[in-house]
């Protein structure tokens, strides 16, 4: 608004300039015309024709000055009025300001505190979420645990006596092998002993009649026939 | 005539090779006494063997008679084969036997089995005392180290009482 009506105060002063300046290059024209139609015609009428001109001028001079003057005043009242304006505007608009800052202060501090009402609540509830979750998988992990040892247990259990098992097994095989190589020597001994002793104590006689008794039994299960 | 000769051979022979041995002796024998009716064989061509030796000049010399230039070789071939054909027991024994027992045990096996029986001896020290017979392929232990083999855990169980005691 202030602006606008400076543009038309500057509008106005350049329009006057304009008016004062078109006079003057018609008071220059009808001159030259008054000079060109009759320059014959006296200098009286030129004079007093000049001077009413000049009158004129002079007073369309002062009154565009006075013009200027006044709107200059009027400008520079309008640029006060426009400070003041302003200033009560600003001062205005300053109380609206605060006013509205305090307004939205409080508003924000309010909405900041049931913010921080809400955070406090969404955090205790999952505080409590995440002691939940924790006790169940604690249970859970418990549970596992207890599963995993049990199995495990069970596991080296079996394994072991797999392996005492077989350690037994092959004690026993060892032990039965070695008895019976042991049973071997036995015999095999046995035999040296009663090869090297019945041939020299054994008579003829009886050595002869171990052969009939076997051709004998021969002959009884019909071996030659 | 084989079967005279047979006899003849088998008479106080149980042992199959010994026989075929003294066929050999007779037939030679037999041929140079056919074939150098001049020159009289010595008693040292006969066999190396003093027994074999004595026991060709103990024979009858009429039990030849039928035997001639034209069927020597064939009768002795004959001999020698059906010698051969008969199956001998083969007899295992630890030790070796004297010829007397040798006669007894071959007199036994004729007693039992026929006049023209023949067996084979071996020798088999592992048989400890006793014998093992042998018959068409067919082998039988009769010795004592099989029948400490088939009395084993016997003894063995004994030899352990033996032990802890």
């Amino acid at each position: 608004m202030p602006n606008a009506l400076f543009f038309g105060i500057i509008a106005l002063i350049i329009s006057l300039a304009i008016t004062v300046i078109s006079l003057i290059l018609y008071l220059e024209q009808y001159r030259r015309q008054s000079k060109e139609k009759s320059i014959a015609t006296t200098f009286e009428t030129f004079d007093y024709t000049e001077n009413k001109s000049l009158g004129i001028l002079n007073r369309a001079i002062k009154k565009a000055q006075a013009i200027i003057g006044n709107a200059e005043l009027e400008g520079i009242k309008i640029s006060t009025q426009n400070r003041m304006t302003d200033k009560k505007a600003e001062q205005v608009l300053e109380n609206e300001l605060t006013l509205a800052m305090n307004k939205t202060y409080s508003e924000y501090v309010k909405f900041l505190e049931g913010l921080k009402e809400q955070t406090n609540q969404i955090q205790t509830a999952n505080q409590e979420v995440i002691k939940q979750r924790a006790n169940i998988i604690f249970d859970k992990f418990e549970q596992n645990l207890g599963t995993f040892l049990t199995s495990t247990e069970q596991k080296s259990i079996t394994s072991i006596e797999l392996e005492l098992k077989s350690a037994r097994q092959l004690i026993e095989t060892y032990k039965t092998q070695q008895i019976a190589i042991i049973d071997e020597n036995i015999i095999s001994i046995l035999e040296r002993t009663l090869t090297l002793v019945l041939a020299k104590k054994i008579p003829l006689k009886d050595q002869v009649d171990l052969i009939y008794e076997a051709l004998n039994q021969a002959k009884v299960e019909k071996f030659v026939v | 005539m084989t079967t005279g000769l047979l006899d003849i051979i088998l008479a106080d022979t149980f042992i199959k090779s010994d026989s075929l041995k003294k066929v050999v002796v007779l037939r030679n024998h037999l041929v140079k006494k056919i074939f150098n009716t001049s020159i009289a064989p010595e008693t040292a061509d006969i066999s190396e063997d003093p027994k074999m030796t004595i026991w060709v000049l103990n024979l009858n010399p009429a039990l030849f008679s039928a035997i001639t230039q034209a069927n020597v070789y064939t009768t002795f071939d004959n001999l020698e084969s059906t010698i051969k054909a008969i199956e001998p027991l083969m007899l295992y024994l630890p030790y070796e036997l004297p010829e007397k027992e040798v006669t007894q045990i071959g007199n036994k096996l004729r007693d039992d089995y026929g006049p023209h029986f023949l067996m084979e001896i071996n020798m088999d020290p592992n048989l400890i005392a006793g014998c093992a017979i042998s018959f068409k392929g067919i082998y039988k232990d009769y010795s004592v180290k099989y029948r400490i083999t088939e009395k084993k855990q016997a003894i063995l169980s004994t030899f352990r009482q033996y032990v802890k005691h």
